[in-house]
């Protein structure tokens, strides 16, 4: 392994700035990492030549003084972000062949800065999933145990990055898609408030609530990524124009006189694992020795935040994905008719849970029961809503885990899609109540596996993230990232 | 009180019909039984007075209602599975 693959961002382009370390070596380990560790599939399409231009792009940048932000820096997209050349799927048989004639605001965001592309991550199909585990493109293994999942729906770049196939990722996070799969794989990823990041060109799932999200080895890292990616968009309506703070000033910042917000009852009884109860706790104790108080909360309603979430996701996907009708775009099967022609191909080209999830929608939005299931739904997330906010009147940020459980085995996978669905227990209010959060690698499973502690701010005060977020990484040291991990025979 | 939704094969069809997918029977099957246990786990919002709550509105900000300059016809035709010339080609709707 390349002693490169050690270092973070921040630590890269120190190396860089000094002369120490060319863009184009760094990509070169990248690419033979990518290749060493091909059997995790993180990976849906590498852009090898792409990255090795963009890295001597970089270098010469460098050598002029002209260097951006995040020059040099190799970083890969959940194939989810549109990349105008380059093939996008959503891993989905429906848009396998897709090469997008437009670039989403992100990626092209991205590229402004100065990054390196290293290709497209593995993800679940649509996004609809948290374990990555499409039919289209396979599973993503984890890292540290692969014949467990990666979670998901950003898996591909959290796998990626414990693996050491990209040095920062982007992913999307409509239900804890970045900060669930960060946890099971160990790293760092960030959910900034909805309307931080513009959404233009994400190939849509759920539009009231996918965002754009950073993963990265170090919280640093993430806060680095943020800033490049975050800003107002014409082009997306619900993008907020507000400046973008400098988010890596937080980092170490001290939390003293600062109060920790505890909702115990999100997670208690029987269904918890004590070891995280007591990882929580651990959490708990590094902020009091930081100086900070503790402060019992209740969100008295975040308890029905996974089944308003699941009503609401799959009313827009249903809406949303009508558009796949085999005519525009993406895959279509032959007939003579023309709804025949749409069903055979929707049929054809969707997966098992998206599916699901399009039926569900279709039913819940249908004349006679819009007002018993949207509409409930609806009101449920504004009461979620009021209860964040009547809680930040009292602390200035939350704890909790991120995940009830640590990564399960593939062979494990429950049958019953409710049992699924819990996986995103603890991340899926932070999305229905319109606040921003951060996973921490926060220790490690009987099993070996990582587990991660979450920080949940107001909205767009990312910084408390990054701030208290440093605490934690700092008191909470983990093993080495694996870099390899041997598919199970 | 909610009132469920029935979860058989025949509303399956139904539904699959709306959404424009075609099913095979094997699919209805695991579907109805998928969206059964979905719907009941559902159900527990049930358990909330709401009648005094308003629903979530945020509004989505408006843009501009105005002509915009789009992408050229070949990139909008480049991905089309079927095209002739500048259009897209669809099975015949009129005869």
């Amino acid at each position: 392994m390349s002693p490169l693959l050690n270092l973070t961002i921040a630590q890269a382009l120190r190396e860089m700035k000094t002369g120490h370390l060319s863009a184009q070596d760094l990509t070169k380990a990248y690419l033979d990492q990518i290749e060493k560790t091909r059997h995790l599939n993180t990976y849906i399409t590498i852009t090898g030549e792409r990255a090795l231009s963009d890295a001597q792009a970089s270098d010469e940048r460098w050598a002029r003084n002209s260097a951006r932000p995040l020059e040099g820096i190799p970083i890969s997209l959940k194939d989810a972000f549109c990349t105008k050349g380059i093939r996008t799927t959503a891993a989905s048989r429906i848009l396998g062949n897709f090469v997008p004639p437009y670039e989403s605001t992100v990626s092209r965001k991205m590229q402004e800065a100065g990054t390196v592309l290293l290709g497209k991550n593995n993800m679940d199909e649509f996004s609809m999933g948290s374990m990555t585990t499409p039919v289209f493109s396979g599973p993503t293994y984890n890292p540290w145990n692969a014949s467990c999942i990666a979670g998901g729906s950003s898996g591909g770049g959290a796998a990626a990055i414990a693996s050491g196939a990209a040095l920062g990722a982007l992913g999307t996070d409509t239900g804890g898609s970045v900060r669930q799969p960060v946890a099971c794989c160990g790293v760092v990823g960030v959910r900034p408030t909805y309307g931080r990041c513009s959404r233009w060109g994400i190939v849509a799932f759920a539009s009231s609530l996918d965002q754009a999200s950073p993963m990265g080895r170090s919280v640093e890292d993430t806060a680095l990524l943020l800033e490049a990616m975050a800003g107002h968009d014409p082009m997306d309506s619900t993008s907020v124009n507000i400046p973008v703070p400098p988010f890596h000033k937080a980092i170490g910042q001290s939390v003293k006189g600062m109060k920790i917000g505890i909702p115990h009852h999100l997670y208690q009884g029987e269904k918890a694992d004590p070891h995280i109860l007591s990882l929580w706790k651990e959490g708990e104790k590094i902020f009091r020795d930081a100086g900070c108080e503790i402060v019992p909360v209740s969100l008295p309603y975040a308890e029905y935040a996974l089944p308003c979430y699941y009503v609401l996701v799959c009313a827009e996907a249903a809406s949303n994905l009508q558009r796949y009708d085999g005519i525009k775009y993406g895959l279509r099967q032959s007939s003579q008719d023309l709804e025949e022609m749409y069903a055979l191909t929707r049929g054809h080209g969707f997966g098992p849970e998206v599916k699901n999830r399009i039926l569900i929608g279709t039913f819940v939005l249908s004349h006679g029961y819009y007002d018993a299931y949207y509409g409930k739904a609806q009101k449920v997330r504004r009461l979620i809503q009021q209860d964040f906010a009547q809680a930040f009147q009292k602390v200035d940020v939350l704890l909790t885990p991120t995940t009830p459980y640590p990564a399960f085995p593939l062979s494990a996978i429950p049958d019953d899609p409710v049992a699924i669905y819990y996986n995103d227990l603890l991340t899926v209010p932070v999305n229905i109540g319109n606040v921003s959060a951060i996973s921490v690698p926060a220790g490690m499973s009987h099993e070996g596996l990582p587990l991660g502690l979450q920080v949940i701010a107001p909205p767009f005060q990312e910084e408390r993230l990054f701030q208290f977020g440093s605490v934690l990484e700092a008191s909470l040291p983990m093993p080495p990232l694996p870099f390899s991990a041997s598919l199970p025979s | 009180m909610t009132t469920r939704p029935p979860t058989d094969i025949t509303q399956v069809e139904k539904l699959s019909k709306l959404a424009h997918i075609a099913l095979d029977d094997s699919e209805k099957e695991r579907i109805a039984e998928k969206l059964s246990s979905v719907f009941e786990w559902i159900g527990q919002m049930d358990q909330l007075t709401l009648e005094d709550t308003l629903p979530e509105n945020s509004q989505c900000p408006l843009r501009c209602d105005g002509p915009v300059h789009n992408e050229p016809s070949a990139d909008v035709l480049s991905n089309a599975p079927l095209k002739d010339n500048n259009f897209f080609v669809v099975p015949l709707v009129l005869e």
